[in-house]
């Protein structure tokens, strides 16, 4: 029977933000019209009641009744943690997150309820339909709110347990990215979540030990531009019809000029050898480095080697 | 439709509820569009709210719900003056959303989205130039958004296609089934008119989609199965590469992996075709090592070697 169940949470909920005094599970038994006088029944009923408030995220807390000895746990909600502050939104602009918001869907989520709580749908939603999904991965909120509130996070990755100060969250060609102070390698890396082995456990606000400036450390996720070699301007020559894949693989990362024949000529910024050469090696015969010089060696001394079989 | 739960119709009533109070006698219209729900569900909703108050329940402890024919409004909502705070899903759902949005071309740094995440950003205390980094394909997004289009109108369309194992660029018509993705990765399920089979095509090596104006009857839907288990008839080879190169066994299918006293890793690889391992060979380099092979992949890795240097030598 949905709607006794809907008012005995509305009265639970309205009850315990009113009080500033925490009230106890025999007083709310009391108040709360709907509760079975079993006591019993009455504790199987309102234990499901707060597994449903915890579950729509409703900040209930147990708190000792002051003055009660032995300690006795009581319930209320805190209305500042509660309420959402007033952010303040002119009709266009809730319509213009209400368009945002349907235009670009993360997978999974359910903007409805989160819309509704700025203000509801308003604008027109019909004229777009979801015309771009991101993906979601595992512990992606909880690292965003690792992100915006300074969380020292634990995690396991390649095997190894990391401390890490996280600064940013980034989604990018299919994934999401945590960029932070990483403890133990003494600097900034990026972290794959799709990637990250086991449960993540973030720490309290403001528990970053170290203060990483963004801006020092743009996203890279070119295995070419990602190592401590010598920056070089790696020049790459990608032709039809590998050149429209190799052009979009790089994205903004590398200038382009296309040839007349349908190539496509890259300018990368190589900090990796390494990384350039499997990039290169990727596209077959339809790739050719034109230069600098020491980088056409590099590729021409790999493939001598590898033409003579295994060493 | 599914009849709403008791807290699905809890989360409406928390934010509808401090809206309407906010308001001076809002439209009954204006309501409905707004939390997308019919009159009725209104007046449901409405029902079980008049009814809502502190204990004692006396008349003036409870919220008072004036209901006319066009107009609503709500008030003596002291404790539900506010709506409950946006959750982690929710706030970086409406965020990220916002912020993809403000990397495509067109976009006014200083209109009503910006303004308006801007505001959302700043009372859940994000930074949003720092915090948060949402980049689109622009091509995938236009193409994921065509297929989307033809899947639902069983629309025929002409497909341009790059198979990076086969190295290969090929040309068809496909009857697009489904969109889905998995590991960051969009692929579309299509069956192929020219071979009849169903295939599973990656959306970022589709070169060109252009709908066709004709339609199609759906065939049934493939089964998820078939879609990645590589084909039975498959050849393997087993590779010996060193310790540094373990991303081998990471990003690809391996049948068995052994790890070799020497911190060498031994790893059998199901080989789609030729193409793919000469690329996977010329990779690794010389430090990798073809292990046991048929004999017409066994020397492929100094063969392909051979043929690309042979054109960098001609040039």
């Amino acid at each position: 029977m949905a709607t006794p169940k809907l008012e005995r949470l509305l009265d639970l909920i309205a009850e315990l933000l009113h009080t500033e005094r925490p009230l106890t599970a025999e007083q709310l038994q009391g108040r709360i019209p709907g509760y079975p006088e079993d006591w019993d029944s009455f504790k199987r009923s309102f234990e499901r009641d707060k597994a449903d408030l915890r579950e729509m995220d409703i900040p209930l807390r147990i708190e000792t009744v002051p003055g009660t000895m032995p300690a006795i746990d009581g319930y209320r909600i805190d209305q500042e943690e509660y309420g959402l502050p007033d952010p303040g939104l002119e009709p266009d602009e809730l319509a213009a997150i209400h368009l945002a918001a349907t235009a670009v869907r993360l997978d999974g989520a359910d903007v409805h309820t989160g819309l509704r709580k700025l203000g509801g749908a308003i604008g027109h939603d019909d004229a777009v339909r979801g015309s771009a999904t991101l993906t979601s991965a595992p512990h992606l909120s909880q690292v965003f709110e690792a992100v915006g509130q300074h969380r020292q996070m634990v995690f396991r990755y390649r095997d190894k347990d990391r401390v890490v100060d996280p600064f940013r969250l980034h989604h990018e060609r299919g994934h999401w990215y945590v960029q932070g102070h990483d403890h133990d390698a003494g600097q900034a890396r990026s972290f794959r979540l799709d990637r990250v082995q086991g449960e993540v456990t973030v720490g309290d606000a403001d528990s970053v030990e170290v203060v990483v400036d963004p801006t020092q450390h743009p996203i890279r996720l070119d295995a070419w531009a990602i190592g401590e070699d010598e920056p070089v301007e790696a020049v790459l020559r990608v032709r039809p019809p590998q050149a429209t894949l190799a052009a979009r693989l790089v994205g903004t990362s590398a200038a382009k000029e296309w040839d007349e024949d349908g190539s496509v000529v890259l300018t990368l910024p190589v900090r990796s050898v390494d990384g350039f050469r499997r990039f290169a090696l990727s596209f077959l015969d339809a790739a050719e480095v034109l230069g600098p010089d020491a980088l056409r060696d590099d590729i021409v001394h790999w493939l001598e080697a590898t033409a003579q079989g295994a060493d | 439709m599914a009849r709403p739960s008791a807290t699905d119709r809890l989360a409406r009533i928390l934010s509808m509820v401090p809206w309407i109070a906010s308001q001076d006698s809002p439209r009954i219209d204006e309501v409905c569009a707004r939390f997308e729900i019919t009159r009725s569900e209104l007046v449901a909703d409405l029902d079980v709210v008049f009814v809502v108050g502190l204990y004692p329940y006396t008349p003036e402890s409870l919220i008072e719900v004036i209901l006319d024919e066009d107009h609503v409004s709500i008030d003596y909502t002291n404790f539900f003056e506010r709506p409950l705070r946006l959750s982690k899903d929710e706030a970086l759902a409406i965020l990220a959303a916002g912020v993809a949005s403000s990397t495509q071309p067109g976009h006014d740094p200083t209109g009503p989205l910006a303004r308006g995440i801007g505001k959302v950003a700043a009372v859940l205390d994000i930074d949003l130039d720092e915090d948060l980094g949402v980049v689109l394909d622009e091509h995938a997004a236009a193409t994921h958004q065509m297929l989307d289009q033809a899947v639902n109108e069983r629309r025929v369309v002409h497909l341009g296609y790059f198979s990076h194992a086969r190295n290969q660029q090929t040309e068809r018509d496909v009857e697009p089934l489904r969109l889905f993705s998995t590991d960051g990765v969009w692929y579309l399920d299509a069956h192929c008119r020219a071979t009849d089979e169903v295939r599973v095509f990656r959306l970022d090596r589709i070169t060109e989609a252009t709908p066709t104006d004709a339609t199609f009857e759906p065939t049934p839907p493939p089964t998820e199965a078939n879609a990645f288990r590589p084909a039975p008839d498959l050849p393997t080879v087993l590779v010996e590469i060193a310790a540094t190169d373990a991303w081998v066994v990471d990003q690809y299918p391996v049948e068995v992996v052994e790890r070799l006293e020497s911190g060498r890793i031994r790893a059998e690889l199901v080989v789609s075709a030729r193409p793919w391992l000469e690329r996977l060979l010329l990779q690794l380099g010389p430090s990798a090592r073809v292990i046991r092979a048929s004999a017409d992949l066994e020397n492929c890795g100094p063969e392909a070697a051979q043929r690309l240097l042979e054109s960098y030598r001609s040039r």
